[in-house]
């Protein structure tokens, strides 16, 4: 047997990921969110687009389920911008996941991204990204607490 | 595209077996799966996702350990290409290294035992770096690493397509087959004799063994008495008259004669101890072939300068 193989499975893990984002919307469209099949591929796509960019490997159901189950009840998400965001959410969710040095878990890092967004950021994935999360992984690379008041002491 | 992981060539090898298409695919597809298996365990379920960098590691150490189970005869390697879960083969594998593990700290007891009385700074730093190695493997997850500080050169480097535990063990073993010919001669001929090869033979990073062995093979050739190591001038235009009269294959021929005489007179009998001894000769060749051109051995067989308790 040769010496060299790369070891991958890509179409099956898009059509896992497809399957997992269709059985999404059975409980995403009780919040008036769903995707078509065209956004479903697009999403499953992006996924794996974002980890190549982020170089990491996901193995088993990974975070997409998880990411839906806890954003789509955010008043900031509605179906017009559901795509995007959770385009959005992904990239920043990988990209961060590194920054963290991987010393946050994936559920630590979904249950801060969520009260951030809902939170201090108003739906800004802009602020989420480029404060919050920056600085959640400054923190965690430090070992320093989180402070999770804005610049007026405002707790959200 | 992204979730796609390269294991190089050179890396801890795959098992080795010729599959068809078919099996291949099983195989990538059961790896995959005891990859996805391993790296839950690793982040002990806090990640679903890791660096390619450590999905790379992980996956050598799997290859590394599938390999060690194959190797040992425990399962077949068409095994692996069965659409079935390998955690179990992994668990065997897992099991077969802590078999070598238990085995290199038996061999590094043998080796601290037999240490030869000669300071030398890498070779007093390399134990040390052994012993630290059975702390810091990490069999379950990076079992392809060797985290061992190794400073001393053997006279014959273990293979670079060694991995894990098998490079120690393999270390280890011959820096014991290393150690027990220096133990065989006196300890302040080799000293003298180590002086003469290298003046700072405590601080640099010399092979204590080869000139030893080197020596004891040169008066093999001649049926002197090996243990003198002394290897005069006399002795070298012998040796260069009987190497100028030789063909290659001669010369090889009689190095391994005279490495097979040399264990004979230390009275070991192991066929591993006999190759180590008949290897080094060999290796010698090339010097010999270059400097009895020029007529003189001086550079691959030493004179001692001296007796001891003085000079001759």
């Amino acid at each position: 047997m040769n010496n060299e193989f790369a070891l991958s499975v890509i179409d099956l893990q898009k059509r896992q990921t497809m399957a997992e984002l269709r059985e999404c919307n059975e409980f995403t469209i009780q919040c008036g969110l769903s995707l078509s099949e065209q956004q479903i591929a697009g999403v499953a796509e992006q996924r794996l687009s974002a980890l190549y960019n982020t170089g990491r490997v996901e193995f088993g159901q990974g975070i997409i389920k998880k990411l839906l189950r806890v954003f789509c009840n955010s008043p900031y998400i509605i179906q017009e911008n559901y795509e995007d965001t959770i385009l959005e959410l992904l990239d920043s969710f990988y990209f961060f996941k590194n920054e963290s040095m991987d010393r946050i878990s994936d559920d630590e890092l979904i249950e801060f991204m969520k009260d951030r967004f809902d939170g201090i950021c108003q739906g800004s994935l802009a602020y989420l990204g480029g404060t919050s999360l920056e600085e959640l992984c400054r923190n965690t690379r430090y070992g320093r607490e989180c402070d999770e008041t804005d610049r007026h002491g405002r707790l959200f | 595209m992204g979730n796609e992981i390269t294991a190089k060539s050179g890396d801890p090898f795959l098992p080795d077996a010729s599959f068809n298409d078919e099996e291949i695919l099983t195989f990538r597809l059961n790896i995959w799966q005891l990859l996805g298996y391993q790296t839950e365990r690793w982040t002990m379920g806090d990640s679903s996702s890791v660096p390619v960098e450590v999905a790379e590691e992980l996956l050598r150490s799997i290859c590394f350990t599938l390999h060690c189970a194959t190797e040992s005869g425990i399962v077949s390697a068409k095994e692996l290409a069965r659409p079935h879960d390998l955690r179990g083969l992994l668990k065997r594998g897992q099991a077969e290294i802590k078999n070598l593990i238990k085995k290199g700290k038996t061999l590094l007891g043998d080796v601290v035992r037999t240490t030869p009385q000669i300071e030398n700074i890498s070779y007093r730093d390399t134990l040390p770096g052994l012993a630290g190695f059975f702390k810091k493997y990490d069999w379950r997850y990076f079992a392809h690493e060797i985290p061992a500080s190794i400073d001393y050169q053997l006279c014959r480097p273990v293979p670079d397509n060694l991995y894990g535990i098998k490079y120690i063990n393999e270390y280890i073993v011959r820096l014991s087959i290393e150690n027990r010919v220096i133990c065989s001669f006196d300890v302040d001929t080799v000293i003298s004799l180590l002086k003469c090869h290298c003046p700072d033979y405590r601080g640099l990073l010399i092979n204590l063994y080869e000139p030893v062995a080197a020596n004891a093979v040169g008066l093999a050739l001649l049926d002197e008495d090996i243990f003198s190591l002394d290897v005069g001038a006399d002795r070298q235009r012998k040796l260069v008259d009987l190497f100028k009269k030789c063909s290659k294959d001669e010369a090889i021929g009689r190095l391994k004669n005279a490495a097979g005489k040399v264990a004979l007179r230390l009275g070991f009998e192991e066929a591993a101890f006999i190759e180590y001894l008949r290897q080094t000769a060999v290796d010698l060749y090339p010097r010999i072939n270059a400097a009895a051109a020029a007529g003189w051995l001086g550079g691959v067989f030493i004179a001692l300068p001296y007796e001891i308790g003085g000079w001759k």
